[in-house]
């Protein structure tokens, strides 16, 4: 089972308790290719809805969510959010909407992006090990690194016009990523808005509460017959 | 959301995935809430989606007596079939371990007591006694009244295990189940108590 709308040559696989799942071709799925797009099932939840959250689901929105433009959180409800952050990711955003291939993915490869782009709170040391790993990475990287970010986001877009797009008919579009499709449907090249565009005010994370109905051990046979 | 001492793993070609414990959960351990995350759809809304979903709307989410099509946000929503399930009680909000779950073993539960569309069914393979052939088939009455004296049996139970997700049980999804199973009233005061004692989110 691949699932869309993450790309359906792909499938979830646990690496390690540190790095927990991460997402993986099963096919070849040339440069060019739409990885991800935003669909209709991706929850948006403002950032008060988080804030109102049981402590357990808020700790899940901060893990797995990112937060977009206008400072929402989007939670993707399918494998998509278990993308890890490379340095060097095998897609890159365009628009809001999508996430295309920069180079060809080979089967087995994992799928990465830049989580840079994505309005962090907090950063994080990256092990990914590619020759221009950053180390610690944060939403600040952006402001030194977008050149070479939309450099590779155009590349990839140009060469979008000559690949199968399984995803497309799913995206949820915004106008300005409504013109986006469309180009890549029509083969067509247009000015592609910057990764600074796409730049929110990072929001506050509340430590998550804890709250667990029962301690961790069982509850033994003499305070359970003490409880009744 | 599913119980956090849960992964999802390959089991083999025909299965493709399924959600296995990572540790033993007991039976009574409540091993998925339906949450604020899950997305309960109208029909209004998941009628009128592009085309392209049909299929997404067939694997992935399931129906009520509403004709709502619910999406289970986290992986709760792969869990697999099972003619004989160990969890059962989706359509109460929750589901509860019916037997105890060693580690490693699939949590399953009955799809023909969901409200599928006969289109949605596929062969079943789970080799259970009474194994109906296929997941689109509507439990029998029989199964049916067997799941349910079996969770109304692990219910008396719940208030004595750990709960981790407890603490986003609605409570009246808890005892409208104890009311609708015919749970004893010295179980379902127990559960009022455990509801009751659980600390604030």
């Amino acid at each position: 089972m691949g699932a869309t709308v993450i790309h359906p040559a792909t499938e979830l696989r646990f690496i390690d308790p540190a790095i927990g799942y991460g997402v993986f071709a099963t096919r070849f799925i040339p440069r060019g290719t739409i990885v991800w797009t935003l669909d209709e099932f991706d929850r948006i939840l403002s950032r008060d809805q988080v804030r109102d959250l049981p402590g357990l689901l808020r700790a899940q929105v901060e893990t797995y969510a990112y937060v977009d433009s206008n400072g929402q959180f989007i939670l993707c409800w399918d494998f998509g959010r278990y993308m890890n952050h490379s340095c060097e990711p095998t897609s890159r955003s365009v628009g809001e909407a999508f996430e295309i291939a920069v180079r060809d993915i080979q089967p087995g490869e994992q799928l990465t992006c830049e989580y840079g782009v994505l309005n962090m709170s907090g950063t994080f040391a990256c092990a990914c090990g590619t020759p221009s790993c950053r180390g610690r990475i944060g939403a600040e990287d952006l402001a030194s690194h977008w050149p070479r970010w939309d450099q590779e986001a155009a590349e990839a877009f140009r060469a979008s016009f000559d690949v199968e797009q399984p995803l497309l008919p799913y995206a949820k579009l915004s106008s300005g990523d409504r013109a986006i499709a469309e180009a890549i449907r029509d083969g067509r090249l247009i000015p592609l808005p910057s990764s600074q565009d796409y730049q929110a005010e990072a929001p506050e994370r509340a430590p998550a509460g804890g709250g667990l109905w029962a301690v961790d051990a069982p509850v033994t046979a003499s305070e359970r017959s003490a409880s009744r | 959301m599913i119980h956090p001492d849960t992964a999802l793993v390959r089991i083999d070609e025909t299965v493709g995935y399924g959600l296995v414990a990572t540790r033993p959960l007991p039976r009574g351990t409540i091993t998925w809430v339906q949450d604020a995350l899950d997305q309960v759809m109208p029909p209004e809304q998941w009628r009128r989606l592009p085309a392209a979903y049909a299929d997404l709307i067939d694997r992935y989410t399931y129906g009520d007596a509403q004709d709502n099509r619910i999406l289970i946000w986290d992986l709760g929503r792969q869990m697999n079939h099972s003619c004989a399930p160990n969890c059962f009680g989706t359509l109460y909000g929750f589901e509860v371990a019916l037997r105890d779950i060693a580690a490693g073993e699939q949590l399953t539960n009955d799809y023909g007591t969901l409200f599928q569309e006969p289109h949605e069914g596929f062969a079943c393979t789970c080799g259970a006694h009474g194994c109906r052939g296929t997941t689109g088939a509507p439990i029998t009455p029989d199964q049916l009244a067997r799941l349910r004296a079996m969770l109304r049996d692990s219910l008396a139970e719940l208030p004595w295990r750990p709960q981790p997700l407890g603490v986003l049980l609605h409570p009246d999804a808890l005892l409208n189940a104890c009311r609708d199973l015919g749970a004893d009233d010295v179980v379902t005061m127990s559960v009022r108590e455990a509801l009751s004692a659980r600390p604030r989110s």
